[in-house]
């Protein structure tokens, strides 16, 4: 979490340009991991839409419509994220329902990943792929990027009750599509 | 391999530098602080101005040491050049005093002159003359007397 991280997004709120740009350090990795399970491993597609999820930020904020209701900042970066892929999906591929999305294209992470990383990566990807959408984020925001259920949850837009019974068998289903028998 | 460790591979995914610093500079125009790095310079700005200030100190110190000595014979030219201007003025007191008298005796014979061609010649007339001789007669001596005492002197 950002030092004194209420402050500067009050500074970032305000208008200071450098505030925000602290905040989008701290996040832009995670956002950007998050979009690209979400792209299919498409890195191209993954840093459009992630530019466009603190460009977004960056102007709702100066709006004033960023709202300090007490959950993380990350919780408003994922929401934004999850509403612009959903419309970047909508623009490019309107007959199909974000579910049934299958990449064939292979995974691109770019050449700055080692080659082992893109296999591993892959093969998540590809168990991923055969869950639901909502279980691919709960992956992503529970177990890979460590958010606590009241965070995973107000990301997600759901009740801490309703993730905790998710999480159990989510990460079941991961480890069955993986080939993990433990 | 076990879910947890595709998942803990998955977290060294990171997007390119390329692309992080280019969104930056477009969104927020500034270049990227590393870290919290950004905050932390500007809270210990005023000890990066005491240490340039020290560091300037430090710099007119050397350069003060490396001329000492041209300092000291610096200082020498000047206590000679004190003694020679000293001099001067002494010098140039006695020409004002040299001056003061010649402009006093000026005005005193101007002021003579002025009177005696105020009285006409009365000053050399044979009454005046006479008068004035009377005047400055000298008693009369004894050469005798005069012998006697350059005898004792002699003795």
């Amino acid at each position: 979490m950002v030092e004194d991280e209420r402050d500067v997004i009050q500074s970032a709120s305000g208008g200071k340009a450098e505030a925000f740009g602290l905040l989008y350090d701290h996040y832009v990795t995670q956002i950007y991991r998050f979009i690209l399970v979400k792209v299919g491993g498409q890195r191209e597609e993954a840093e459009d839409l992630t530019h466009q999820v603190f460009l977004q930020a960056w102007h709702g904020m100066r709006k004033g419509r960023y709202r300090d209701l007490g959950l993380p900042f990350s919780s408003w970066l994922y929401q934004i994220a999850r509403n612009l892929v959903i419309d970047h999906y909508r623009r490019t591929r309107p007959t199909v329902e974000l579910d049934e999305e299958r990449h064939d294209t292979p995974v691109d992470l770019g050449n700055e990943a080692r080659i082992d990383t893109k296999q591993q990566v892959a093969v998540l990807l590809r168990a991923l792929e055969n869950m639901k959408e909502a279980e691919r984020e709960l992956i992503l925001l529970r177990f890979v990027e460590d958010l606590s259920v009241r965070e995973t949850a107000a990301a997600m837009g759901k009740t801490e009750g309703a993730i905790k019974v998710m999480q159990h068998r989510t990460l079941a289903k991961l480890k069955k599509n993986i080939g993990d028998e433990s | 391999m076990k879910a947890r460790e595709y998942i803990r591979e998955w977290r060294s995914v990171e997007p390119s530098r390329d692309f992080v610093e280019e969104t930056r500079r477009r969104i927020v125009g500034t270049p990227r602080h590393f870290g919290m790095l950004g905050f932390r310079i500007r809270e210990s700005l005023g000890a990066s101005l005491a240490g340039a200030l020290a560091l300037l100190l430090l710099i007119v110190g050397l350069r003060a040491f490396e001329r000492r000595e041209s300092i000291a014979s610096s200082i020498a030219e000047l206590a000679t050049i004190e003694v020679e201007a000293s001099t001067v003025g002494e010098r140039i007191a006695i020409t004002l005093d040299e001056v003061r008298y010649y402009a006093e005796t000026a005005q005193k014979t101007s002021t003579a002159l002025s009177e005696a061609t105020a009285n006409g010649p009365a000053h050399l007339s044979a009454t005046v003359l006479k008068h004035e001789i009377t005047n400055l007669a000298l008693p009369k001596t004894d050469p005798e007397k005069i012998d006697e005492l350059f005898r004792r002197a002699a003795e």
